[in-house]
């Protein structure tokens, strides 16, 4: 047990801390064009200092370093109040794992430069938590041009970013003769293909990041499949185990920074706090504190390239629980001043609700953590 | 950074969780009455864990913080009745760190002293010598430590241990309380103490007694699955049951968090700057107060009509996390603290 950083760490921190100083934007826009425009530009800048895909294996660009750095970096990124780093540690470890080596050099650089958008199909309006569900149909044909092609009919829901995005990494029906779980396909598809079209789904929070995807016999090679034909839903349930960890998905970073900007607001007097909201506060950090410690016990716990295992549903609900308080302590502290503009508390408030939805329901991750981690019986 | 058991701290987990068993909780029926039990103490003694955290120098056994906090959790787990944490941690600590002398640790580690700690009568924080107070963790104990109003430690008689007739009828029935009484025999100890001692004594403890809480947590954790693993209604254990099942998960995640905290604070408690190692102190032990009352409470429902019953120790486990809790303050108390500090202005 050592929780100080090591002289690699400590040197790494130091690099870390002087080039956010100098590199990260204090405020994003907005506006939600301007608002990607800016992130991809962050991302892409983080990418260039080297400080992208820490855990990823060198060979396919990354930094192959262990995963405490990752701790680290959202730690940092949060303190110094920064836009969180990309969330691609799912997909590109779908693609390092189940892609071949033509698919590994094709797409890896451009997801971990953030110079390529990827956007993940799974979810349908009749498959959410049930992924089996999934009614999205991909038939192995032969085009007109009597090439082997996967031609897709159906539709995805709660795209994240889909309408920013140029590929779609697609979970779809293949098998028509496999039971549930062997029956799905991951299809590489990009969202130029004809007969592929993009609806936005404005938030109740009116920002634009959903969007539903229509397909409508688009064709895609047959190449262009991840792992094999059937092996959708190992890597689905792979990379779910990604999009869990809070520090995968750079989750941290964002809830420091809001409890950071609070603790100043009310530091400065800007807000004024009375003893019961200084007490919720505080028992905000406690929440947050015990979160980002938690991660950094389950990064320690993760040796190098090994998958997340069931234990991330743990990190998942303690996120949730924490956001979810931090949300209600923030309106409260911020008072009537936060109902009376609709800004950016109410915002975060509505993203807190969405945490205990996207990503596996609160409901999904509590079966995982009886079944999966206590042990308790599967019906 | 490792947030992680070393493989020697794995060792020491399992060594300890044998001890524990040994020593754990009896059937609620047959729980001690006795003012005493010298071959558990003799035992402690022998193996080294009582006084495991004191200086070499001083007889003690030279282990660091977070290896105590481990095998606190472990006596914990087992609800076990050895006054483990107040005559062989707490009370150690405080006469270690307040300079008492090495023949008196030296009499304690050895099992010929029995001293505990005494707390004011909120138990809110060390006891002050002459008012009123209480002897935590007291069975077998003949002295408690207090301050006096010179900030000197001194050690205080308690009452012939006989019947114990000033014992309280206290909650947790795993630990006894006494009150001390203002005109008690004493004698001083040390000189002034430091405030910094204190502060680093104050968050050492804080630890230890989150560490308490994970264990008596854990246990809860337990019982609570291996009940709904066994208990068959409509036909099927009921931890089949969804409803079931995630309650025992949310009691699982809680469990999980307090540990991950605690084991930093405990880390912290040798290893930081005493207003930092109090930091993390405050944070483990605000967060394993308010998540262990949740954590039992769970355990109470999961368990069913058997945990209302005197028989099923449910409410050992209740009753030990409810005076951990409060013990040095409970959740609010410790975030009154944490604001004061972060909220500062900087000046």
């Amino acid at each position: 047990m050592e929780y100080r950083d090591d002289p690699a760490e400590a040197a790494f921190r130091q690099r870390l801390r002087a080039w956010i100083e100098h590199h990260a934007p204090r405020e994003l826009p907005h506006d939600a064009e301007a608002r990607i425009e800016a992130l991809n530009e962050w991302h892409q800048a983080l990418y260039r200092g080297g400080w992208v895909g820490l855990t990823f294996p060198v060979e396919y660009g990354g930094h192959g370093m262990s995963p405490v750095y990752e701790a680290i970096l959202n730690d940092e990124l949060g303190a110094a109040g920064a836009p969180p780093p990309p969330a691609i540690g799912h997909i590109t470890n779908a693609i390092r794992l189940f892609g071949s080596d033509v698919q590994k050099r094709e797409y890896l650089p451009g997801l971990l430069g953030s110079t390529v958008r990827w956007c993940q199909g799974f979810s349908e309006p009749d498959a959410g938590s049930d992924l089996a569900g999934i009614t999205t149909r991909a038939a192995l044909v032969e085009n007109a041009d009597r090439q082997a092609v996967y031609r897709i009919d159906g539709q995805k829901i709660w795209t994240s970013e889909a309408v920013w995005a140029q590929w779609c990494l697609l979970l779809a029906h293949t098998e028509s003769d496999q039971p549930a779980h062997r029956a799905l396909s991951m299809l590489l598809v990009p969202m130029a293909t004809p007969g592929v079209e993009c609806h936005e789904i404005i938030t109740a929070y009116g920002t634009r990041e959903f969007a539903e995807v229509f397909f409508d016999a688009a064709e895609v090679p047959a190449a262009n499949v991840l792992g094999a034909p059937g092996d959708g839903w190992t890597i689905a349930m792979q990379l779910l185990g990604y999009e869990r960890g809070p520090a995968d998905v750079g989750w941290i970073a964002r809830l420091i920074r809001m409890l950071t900007v609070l603790e100043d607001d009310v530091r400065s007097a800007r807000v004024i706090a009375g003893p019961s909201e200084r007490r919720a506060i505080a028992h905000a950090w406690v929440e947050l504190r015990t979160l980002q410690l938690h991660v950094q016990r389950t990064m320690s716990s993760r040796l190098d390239g090994s998958t997340p295992g069931p234990e991330g549903s743990i990190d998942k609900l303690l996120v949730t629980r924490a956001e979810q308080l931090l949300n209600h302590v923030n309106l409260q502290v911020r008072g009537v001043a936060a109902i009376l503009h609709d800004g950016a508390e109410i915002e975060a408030y509505f993203w807190s609700r969405a945490q205990s939805i996207f990503g596996g329901t609160q409901q999904i991750q509590r079966n995982i953590v009886a079944q999966r981690v206590l042990g308790l019986p599967r019906r | 950074m490792q947030a992680a058991l070393s493989a020697d701290q794995i060792l020491l987990v399992e060594t300890a969780a044998r001890l524990a068993e040994g020593l754990g909780c009896p059937p609620p029926q047959q729980l001690p009455t006795s003012v005493d039990d010298p071959g558990a103490w003799r035992l402690l003694t022998e193996t080294g864990f009582a006084c495991m955290h004191v200086a070499e120098s001083h007889a003690g056994g030279g282990a660091h913080s977070a290896d105590v906090a481990l095998v606190v959790e472990q006596m914990a787990s087992s609800l076990s009745c050895v006054p483990f944490l107040g005559q062989g941690v707490l009370a150690p600590e405080l006469a270690w760190r307040a300079g008492a002398a090495p023949d008196f640790l030296a009499a304690c580690a050895g099992g010929s002293r029995r001293v505990t700690v005494a707390f004011d009568a909120s138990l809110a924080s060390l006891a002050r010598r002459g008012e009123p107070s209480v002897a935590w963790d007291a069975r077998g104990a003949t002295h408690a430590l207090a301050l006096d109003g010179d900030d000197r430690l001194c050690v205080v008689a308690l009452r012939p241990a006989t019947g114990f007739e000033n014992r309280l009828r206290g909650t947790d029935v795993t630990r006894w309380l006494c009150t001390v009484e203002p005109d008690a025999a004493f004698e001083v100890l040390t000189g002034r103490v430091d405030a910094e001692v204190l502060q680093r004594v104050h968050a050492f403890s804080l630890a230890m007694l989150s560490g308490d809480l994970v264990g008596v947590m854990q246990s809860a954790v337990d019982a609570a699955v291996r009940h709904v693993m066994s208990r068959v209604q409509f036909g099927v254990a009921v931890g089949t049951f969804q409803a079931v099942q995630h309650l025992a998960a949310d009691a699982k995640v809680l469990l999980e968090g307090a540990r991950s905290s605690m084991w930093y604070a405990a880390w912290a408690a040798d290893e930081l700057e005493p207003v930092d190692a109090l930091l993390a102190a405050r944070q483990a032990k605000a967060y394993s107060s308010r998540v262990a009352r949740e954590v039992v409470e769970l355990h109470v429902q999961l368990l069913g009509g058997i945990a209302i019953t005197w028989e099923e120790r449910a409410h050992v486990r209740v009753r030990r996390a409810l005076l951990d809790r409060v013990t040095l303050g409970d959740e609010f108390v410790h975030e009154d603290a944490i604001a004061a500090q972060r909220l500062e202005v900087a000046v």
